[in-house]
């Protein structure tokens, strides 16, 4: 066992407890005191531990909850309890009128029917997404992007996912895979894996979406309007190739940078929305 | 274990399930009627648990449960629950939470990534076993292990590098 697996071990060490009669923790513990840095360096790992502790038994708890929890409890006791062991009649005869149905048309039933997909109007979908994504945005949790900053970070990262990254030109020819990227991230949206990568274009930071491919999301087909949308807060550009569906996110309050990515698209014939302020 | 009465369950428990709940949805409203639904829960179906040891760790899966199921109807965009990119365990150098401010620290806290910061939350509160912690969250003690392994790592980053955050 090397230095950084004996520190892996025991960052998770907790004296006094039924760690220190288990196997897992036993060897890196007789290495660790036999050595001074690492005893030194675990000393100061419980300490932290110690110290985190007190701060979560610091932090607050309304002093109300438990009056409240346990006045919430008295009322469910004290509401009238409906008599179950007695079946009610009421019920007899649309059940026995169900059966009579079930059994009349249990042929019909029983012959399968046509199972295929039934088309989904896409733009709608496209449109849940975005307005989903703005959602998360606004919220205060989950958003944490991993830091990366360059191509070979950003491929590591969704290899470790299996996917692959694309990053292509958008309809106005603004490549993508030449700006500069900060970050990357991997979501998922009603059990479809979203690629999120985060760049910087012209000095502003910009969320980029791969919203689908037929690999791993196949509810969403590319068949998408290109559009710009905005509110108070967020402006996004989306598109599709064809194959897959790109959504552009900027913070930015400033007008009309995102429909440069979408530019030749929309000359005479715009099509901004704007997100529900529900959103924002 | 004797039965024990109602009361004296809440009185446990009700401090470090509501400090659970706070760093899942981070709001002080969520966390206590998170709180309040579990123990109502385990007001109509307590008595079904068999083994009463187990009463913390039902109480906190519960909990868990019951935060997932709100999240779900609240929103359909989720982090992948992908493992950060590796970093080296770096030295201790100094201990720079005892001038902290509780509220800081947890600030801190909840920058982590969610799948780090559930099981940590859960080791530091109420000493949950690592077996514990698994039946919570529902994964293999092995990934919490590595789990709050990471999480120390990153934690200790926000702790040094306030502005390591690139969410916003």
């Amino acid at each position: 066992m090397n230095r950084e697996e004996i520190k892996e071990r025991l960052s998770i060490f907790r004296p006094g407890t039924e760690d220190e009669t288990d196997p897992f923790f036993a060897e890196a513990l007789k290495l660790a005191r036999e050595d001074s840095d690492l005893s030194q360096w675990l000393d100061h790992e419980l300490a932290f531990d110690q110290a985190m502790r007190g701060k979560f038994s610091q932090s607050q708890v309304p002093a109300s909850l438990k009056s409240e929890i346990l006045e919430s409890v008295v009322e469910i006791d004290t509401q009238p309890v409906k008599d179950s062991s007695r079946f009610d009649l009421r019920w007899i005869l649309p059940i026995a009128a169900l059966l009579v149905f079930l059994l009349i048309n249990k042929e019909s039933l029983l012959i399968p029917g046509d199972n295929t997909l039934k088309p989904v109007k896409m733009a709608q979908i496209h449109g849940s997404f975005t307005k989903d994504v703005v959602h998360w945005f606004s919220s205060s949790s989950t958003r944490k992007i991993m830091p990366a900053s360059s191509e070979g970070e950003i491929s590591g990262y969704f290899n470790k996912s299996k996917l692959k990254e694309y990053r292509d030109l958008t309809p106005a020819g603004v490549d993508v895979s030449k700006v500069p990227v900060v970050g990357c991230q991997v979501l998922t949206w009603d059990d479809c894996k979203i690629r999120l990568t985060c760049f910087r274009f012209e000095n502003r930071k910009m969320h980029y979406f791969v919203i689908n491919n037929p690999e791993t999301c196949r509810s969403a087909t590319p068949e998408v309007e290109k559009h710009v949308s905005e509110n108070r807060t967020y402006q996004t550009a989306s598109w599709s190739d064809g194959e897959r569906s790109y959504l552009v996110l900027t913070t930015s309050s400033e007008a009309n940078i995102l429909q440069r990515f979408l530019q030749e698209n929309l000359v005479g014939n715009e099509k901004v929305i704007n997100i529900s302020p529900l959103y924002i | 274990m004797e039965d024990i009465s109602f009361e004296k369950i809440v009185d446990l428990y009700y401090e470090g399930l509501y400090r659970f709940a706070f760093s899942l949805s981070r709001n002080e409203a969520e966390a206590s009627d998170l709180t309040q639904q579990t123990f109502l829960i385990w007001a109509k179906k307590g008595k079904q648990l068999r083994d009463k040891f187990k009463v913390k760790t039902w109480l906190f899966t519960t909990l868990y449960r019951e935060y997932l199921g709100l999240k779900r109807k609240n929103s359909r965009v989720n982090l992948m629950e992908t493992e950060a990119m590796e970093k080296e365990l770096s030295p201790v150098e100094s201990n720079p939470l005892q001038s902290m401010d509780a509220a800081i620290v947890m600030e801190k806290v909840a920058q982590l990534d969610e799948v780090y910061r559930n099981p940590l939350v859960l080791f530091y509160i109420d000493q949950h076993s690592y077996k514990e912690i698994a039946e919570i969250l529902g994964i293999p003690i092995g990934t919490v292990m590595s789990r709050l392994s990471r999480a120390k790592i990153q934690l200790r980053d926000f702790l040094q590098n306030p502005n390591d955050n690139l969410g916003h």
